[in-house]
């Protein structure tokens, strides 16, 4: 039975200078004259220098990461080219629209938009040292939050317009919106980033079990359905004579109810361990990210669910009770169980069938075994990190049994799915 | 008759640079063998030399039990998240090559004495530090190996769960098994173990039974706290 050690708990750190240290705690420093009764020493941090150190550290932290991910002078000969092309491929879009643009219909745009959108991040600056040194004190500790939302809102903005100045060749010349038009477009979907990620955050931080799920799920259809039927109606009012006016009313609602729905978050109570959780994962997205392939476990959130939704009584998935059979059983549950592979899953499912969808004749051909080799490819690297995992390392395995189990658990996960776009092609 | 003998001349992470040096001992069926030290010692790279996990090791490692195999207990629980308690067991069973029948009796035997059966159709990773302790400790003693290699096994356990495990021990030694405990509770282990290793500096600076301690540090009567101070700290 071998062992690989997995985590090692580390100290809880802060980035408070010792003075401030000092006075959130309350604790007189040796040699001083301790400070009289019912006078609280005051301390010199702010929220506003906290959120800007923190933000500093931030960058600094990522930075870091990136140097040490990244070859430089690869990067350097890989980057700037590709920087190049781009602006010359962008610059032609303008010049010469390319074919392909009269393909994409309004409908998948504002889905694929939609579903970008959901990728918002709030952030809030709040560290785990935080519950030791600043818990006492509220204000700070709102303060910082402010600060962060700010932040997250700004990023927000600055992203949604990067996005637009993207699409704008597609939407004017592909999709025929008129110029004044794409601001009013980027702040409906700006307002979406803002409010559709924050409700399902609310609905997470006070349902459980089934009704989250069902309640969330319900959210993000009626929401999906309202952003893409939005879009179509920004479409149609472009050929009335006050139809940039009219478009107006449904923008200002929308950033109305992000404007409230950020508000209801700022405000909302019990949220504080759980946005140290939040915190830590967006702090470490680029880390896990290049270091995925190394087994970088994912660090497990305040709500985690107790029981599993599927398969709720440990039920057996195969009768067989050997070493192999029972291996495989445990990935393809921990898969099934998993809500990453369902996001990826779904992610997959929708952009494959629109990629099928579009394409017909030989095309397809190469398009369908493509994706399913995209498909076992993603089942196949998370199975491997599952077979990897400490746990099964306690205990003694072959590898032939390991390899076994995998493939037998990539073909019952990968069967259901390769059934369904096969049906989505025929149905195209 | 010995159930684990370890002869390790030197080990380290690099061929380079060794970590630990010159430590020798041997479990016998029923023995409880304690390995204390300072933090940064070389208990948890003894132990890893023993297990086969360290690159670089001199020296030999024989399990001469009958079954010739060892659980091993980590400090960290460590736990698949998205698998129920039960099916954790399973898995566990299922490496041990058990039987349905013995499965079934072994894993509900430990489930009711750690008072997890409400739980078995939960998740570990939702549990706290001191269940997923015991979750680790089922998985381990479903084996019923010749060899027990335990560490840290007291941190996180509430006083009942820790006197459970104290008497699984006492009971998988009368049945043959060694154990041997890493531990930084001397008054405990002083209670429980039949021998001690000391490790100081990443090697042996004294092992033996209390007496043997005592004798080496010209304490008679003195508690392992203080042979240990004596041997380990002063040195």
């Amino acid at each position: 039975m071998l062992h690989t050690p997995q985590s090692h708990s580390s100290a809880a750190r802060t980035d408070l200078p010792a003075s401030h240290l000092s006075a959130a705690s309350n604790t007189p420093h040796d040699g001083h004259t301790p400070a009289p009764a019912g006078h609280r020493p005051r301390t010199r941090a702010t929220g506003r220098s906290l959120f800007v150190r923190r933000l500093i550290a931030f960058y600094k932290d990522q930075w870091r990461v990136l140097r040490t991910a990244v070859d430089w002078v690869i990067a350097v000969y890989f980057i700037v080219p590709l920087l190049i092309a781009a602006g010359i491929i962008y610059t032609s879009w303008w010049q010469d629209p390319p074919l392909w643009f009269s393909w994409i219909p309004l409908p998948l745009l504002s889905l694929v938009l939609f579903l970008w959108s959901l990728t918002f991040r709030l952030r809030t600056f709040l560290e785990p040292a935080d519950q030791v040194f600043l818990l006492r004190n509220r204000s700070l500790i709102n303060a910082i939050r402010r600060w962060g939302f700010g932040y997250s809102v700004t990023v927000a903005f600055l992203a949604t317009a990067l996005l637009y100045i993207v699409l704008s060749p597609l939407l004017v010349l592909g999709l025929g919106f008129e110029w004044p038009w794409i601001p009013v477009l980027a702040l409906f979907t700006l307002a979406a980033r803002l409010t559709v990620p924050i409700i399902l955050q609310l609905l997470e931080l006070r349902l459980r079990g089934i009704r989250k799920h069902a309640s969330q799920s319900a959210v993000l259809i009626a929401c999906g359905f309202l952003f893409i039927s939005m879009f179509d109606l920004f479409a149609r009012l472009q050929t009335f004579p006050l139809g940039l006016a009219q478009g107006i009313v449904p923008l200002g609602i929308a950033l109305l109810a992000a404007w409230l729905i950020m508000r209801l978050r700022l405000q909302a109570r019990g949220v504080f361990l759980y946005e140290i959780s939040q915190e830590r994962q967006a702090r470490l997205r680029l880390t896990a990210l290049l270091l995925s392939q190394a087994g970088v476990k994912k660090t497990k959130g305040v709500l985690e669910e107790s029981r599993p939704l599927i398969w709720r009584r440990s039920q057996a998935i195969t009768k067989k009770r050997d070493k192999v059979s029972l291996l495989m059983a445990a990935i393809v549950k921990s898969y099934i169980r998993s809500s990453d592979q369902w996001y990826f899953l779904i992610r997959f499912l929708t952009v494959s069938s629109y990629a099928l969808i579009l394409t017909s004749g030989w095309v397809t051909l190469i398009v369908y075994p493509g994706l399913l080799y995209l498909l076992y490819k993603g089942i196949y690297s998370y199975c491997e990190m599952a077979t990897n995992s400490s746990y099964l390392q306690l205990f003694r395995w072959t590898d032939s049994e390991r390899s076994k189990a995998v493939e037998r658990a990539i073909f019952r996960i990968s069967l259901p799915l390769a059934l369904i776009l096969l049906l989505v092609e025929i149905i195209a | 008759m010995e159930v684990l003998r370890a002869e390790i001349r030197q080990a380290g992470y690099t061929p380079d640079r060794a970590v630990i040096r010159d430590i020798r001992f041997s479990v016998a069926p029923g023995e409880l063998v304690g390995v204390i030290g300072p933090n940064g010692a070389g208990k948890s790279t003894t132990i890893k030399a023993i297990m086969g996990l360290l690159g670089h090791v001199d020296g030999t490692i024989e399990f001469t039990g009958p079954q010739g195999n060892y659980a091993y207990i980590p400090e960290q629980p460590v736990l698949y998240e998205r698998l129920t308690l039960l099916e954790h067991l399973e898995l566990a069973a299922a490496a041990h090559e058990l039987t349905m029948e013995e499965f079934q009796r072994t894993a509900e035997t430990l489930i009711e004495r750690f008072y997890l059966r409400h739980v078995i159709h939960h998740y570990p990773t939702s549990f706290s530090k001191g269940m997923q302790q015991k979750v680790m400790l089922i998985a381990g003693f479903m084996a019923k190996p010749d060899l027990y290699i335990i560490d840290e096994p007291f941190i996180g356990l509430d006083p009942h769960a820790m006197k459970d495990l104290l008497e699984l021990l006492q009971e998988e030694r009368k049945r043959g098994a060694g154990v041997i405990m890493s531990t930084h509770m001397i008054d405990t282990a002083e209670k429980i173990c039949d021998s001690f290793l000391l490790i100081h500096e990443g090697t042996t600076a004294a092992s033996g039974s209390l007496s043997d301690l005592r004798e080496r540090s010209g304490l008679a009567g003195g508690s392992l706290l203080d042979c240990y101070t004596k041997l380990c700290v002063r040195s």
